[in-house]
Parts: structure tokens; C-alpha cells; sequence
């Protein structure tokens, strides 16, 4: 009889677990679309103003900004100019720069979002529209900003670089933290 | 050793390993992976221990200290690896180092602080059981405040936070249970129904990071 009992409240722990955890997932997730609803938003002016500014129509489309991440529990945004491991699982967000100019180092994007939600954006060239207007999105939705305080990283010290400083310590483990699963499409 | 104890044992063991792999391939499972683990090979090496140990309340010779000391930091390692992972798993990974290190302290001292009195009856029978009650209420209010905290961040749960939810669930349940050890009694209690919820948590553990792991491996190799 005990055992019975046992099975029994054990059996509904169990259920409870599974409820508990399915609604703070879809809590978290409904945040997500807010979040995103709101970012893409903003996304949208900013590339309609980047195409007026460059004067190379269609080649930056809204429309190819990718869905919001399932599970991405908040956006990090980080500023880079260098190439880093941690980022070779990137999505680009946008087509190359109109004027055909490579973005600093390796990327061919000027702006890329990573799997975790990172948004890596460089603040030099045609990049800087970018850069300044995520930085006023972060301001607005208070998003952390970080910006690597290595001397590695360049003279104006705006990367995350993936070193040990404080700021690239700190959006690394964002980055992981925000655990994007590539394997569950939004 | 009962059969029942057995399949308690064997399924903590496959949730350990089934965890590793899920861990191997999720970061995310990280600390999980870790705490199942450690309260495996915790649980594993306290029931050795116990072994050595008469089951009685009356003072042991001195040359049994030794593993009256063990087994006490044995069951208080088992009560804050499951808060330590609630609180590993809400915080940064940067900071975990940090709660590792928190509650390894926190460990050491309350073992100490109950190693030191013995055979002070302060510290044995009744008495012993109702310290271990306290500090696994305790454990769950630290995982529980830690929950809710990290709850108000409406973030999605990571895997690591099913398992402690999970083992929180389990500890729960083994405090409400008829015939708890907790409340008839260390030496009294049924174990029984303990091992039957460890069962039931630890095969549905495993199952699901069996899972995890199959659909991450499907996802890379994709």
C-alpha cells in the first residue's frame, strides 16, 4: 500500500515537473517574440535607412532577417572587428555591403547574429549606421553592451574577441547562456 | 542488497552517464551532468561506508569515526549538490565557479560542525536526524528562492534547470511519502518508497537525455 502511495506521488511530482518546466519554457518563449517583434521592428527602419544611404536598392531586405531564436532568453549585443571561433556558427543576417567591400577581417557581413542571440556588429566603415542604432536599441530595451578591453583588439578597443578580458568573458557567457538550439527551429 | 535498492542504484547510474553524453553534446547540461554525477559516486560511496557502520543510535568505538565523519559529509554532500545545481544553473557561467566554491565550503563547514561534536548526543540519533531534516529544507528553500528569482527573468528553462526542478521534485517527494525516513526515523523509515521515487525520477531522467543526446546528434550530423 505504501509503495502504491509512493508510486502515486511520485508519478504526480513527476507531472508537475513536466508542467512546471513546459510553462516557464512558454513564458520565456512568448517573451522571446515580443522581444523579437520589437527588434525586427527597429531592424526594418534601420535598413530602409542604410539603403537610402548607400543608394543600392533591394540589397539589404528586411525580409531576410531571420526568425527569432527559440530560447533566446535575451540579446547580447557585442561590438567586433575580428574574427573569433566562438562565432564560425553565425547567421548571417544581411547580403555583403552594397559598395562590395569586405566587412573587417574575415566576415563577409557586416552584421552577423550568432546562434546564441549574439549580435556582433562592427562600428567602422559603412558598419557604423549599424552600430549606432544598436547601441540606441540596446539603450532603449536595455540590453548589456560590450566592449573589449584589450589592446589586441584594436586602437578603438570595440571588439568582442572571444579574449579573457572582463567584457568578452562576460558576453561569452551570455552567448553560451542564451543557448540558442540550432536543432529546434523556432 | 534488495532488489529494489539495486534498480535504484542502476537507474542513478544511467541517468549519471546518460547526462555525461547529453552534457558532451549540450553545453547547457553542464551542471547537470556534473551534480548527477557527483551524487552518484556520493551515493555509491555512502552506502559502502554504511556498510562498516551498525545500525545504531548508541555511541561506535573510535576506530569507526572515520566513517561516522564520512558518512555524515556524505549525506550533506547529497542534500547541497542539488541546491548548488539550482543556483550553477540560474547563475552566468563565469560566476558557477563561484557557487561550486560557495558550496563546497558551505559543505566543509557543516561537516565539520557535525563531525567535531561526535558522540555528542547533539549529533546523534534523533538529534542527527533532525539536522539532516533542517539542512535539506534548507537546501530546498535555497533552490526554491533561486527558482523564483530566476523565474522573474521569464527566460526559457535550460536543460540543467529541469534537472534540478527534478530533483527538487524528488526530495519533495521523498519528504511527503508515508513512511518517510525523514520523519519515522533514519534507522526506522521505509526505505522503500524512497528508492521507489529514485527509480521513477532517475529512468525518467535518463530517458529524456537519452533523447537530448539523440537530437543533438541528429542536429550535427544534419
Amino acid at each position: 500500500m505504501a509503495i502504491c502511495i509512493a508510486v502515486n506521488v511520485f508519478l504526480g511530482l513527476a507531472l508537475l515537473v513536466v508542467g512546471t518546466c513546459w510553462l516557464l519554457d512558454r513564458r520565456g518563449q512568448q517573451r522571446t517574440r515580443e522581444k523579437t517583434e520589437r527588434i525586427v521592428e527597429t531592424l526594418s527602419g534601420e535598413l530602409e535607412a542604410l539603403r537610402a544611404e548607400y543608394a543600392v536598392p533591394g540589397s539589404l531586405q528586411p525580409a531576410t532577417l531571420p526568425p527569432a531564436p527559440r530560447g533566446l532568453g535575451r540579446r547580447v549585443v557585442a561590438v567586433t572587428r575580428d574574427d573569433a571561433p566562438e562565432h564560425t556558427r553565425a547567421t548571417v543576417v544581411a547580403p555583403a555591403p552594397p559598395d562590395g567591400r569586405e566587412s573587417p577581417g574575415a566576415w563577409p557581413a557586416w552584421e552577423q547574429d550568432t546562434p546564441s542571440g549574439v549580435t556582433v556588429v562592427s562600428d567602422e566603415g559603412p558598419w557604423r549606421l549599424r552600430y549606432a542604432a544598436l547601441m540606441a536599441e540596446a539603450e532603449d530595451l536595455g540590453l548589456e553592451v560590450f566592449h573589449c578591453g584589450s589592446s589586441a583588439c584594436g586602437p578603438k578597443r570595440h571588439s568582442i574577441c572571444g579574449c579573457s578580458c572582463k567584457p568578452c568573458v562576460r558576453a561569452t557567457d551570455l552567448f553560451v547562456r542564451s543557448r540558442i538550439r540550432p536543432d529546434r527551429p523556432s | 542488497m534488495q532488489a529494489i535498492q539495486a534498480a535504484a542504484h542502476a537507474t542513478e547510474i544511467l541517468a549519471a552517464a546518460s547526462a555525461g553524453a547529453a552534457a558532451s553534446r549540450r553545453a547547457e547540461h553542464v551542471p547537470a551532468a556534473a551534480a548527477l554525477v557527483a551524487l552518484t559516486a556520493i551515493h555509491g560511496a555512502d552506502a559502502a561506508i554504511v556498510a562498516h557502520l551498525p545500525t545504531t543510535t548508541d555511541p561506535l568505538s573510535p576506530t569507526l569515526y572515520p566513517f561516522v565523519y564520512a558518512d555524515g559529509a556524505a549525506v550533506l554532500a547529497s542534500i547541497a549538490i542539488p541546491a548548488g545545481l539550482t543556483v550553477a544553473a540560474s547563475v552566468a557561467p563565469a560566476r558557477r565557479a563561484r557557487v561550486v566554491v560557495l558550496v563546497a565550503t558551505v559543505w566543509a563547514l557543516a561537516s565539520l560542525a557535525l563531525a567535531i561534536p561526535y558522540p555528542s548526543p547533539s549529533v546523534r540519533g534523533t538529534a542527527l536526524q533532525e539536522l539532516y531534516l533542517r539542512g535539506d529544507l534548507a537546501g530546498l528553500f535555497v533552490s526554491m528562492v533561486t527558482l523564483i528569482l530566476w523565474a522573474r527573468q521569464r527566460t526559457s528553462p535550460t536543460t540543467s534547470h529541469v534537472i534540478a526542478i527534478g530533483l527538487m521534485a524528488l526530495d519533495i517527494g521523498i519528504l511527503i511519502v508515508p513512511y518517510s525516513p525523514w520523519r519515522t526515523g533514519l534507522l526506522a523509515g521505509r526505505w522503500d518508497v524512497v528508492q521507489v521515487g529514485c527509480i521513477l525520477f532517475f529512468a525518467a531522467f535518463t530517458a529524456w537525455q537519452v533523447w537530448l543526446w539523440r537530437s543533438a546528434s541528429r542536429s550535427t550530423s544534419s
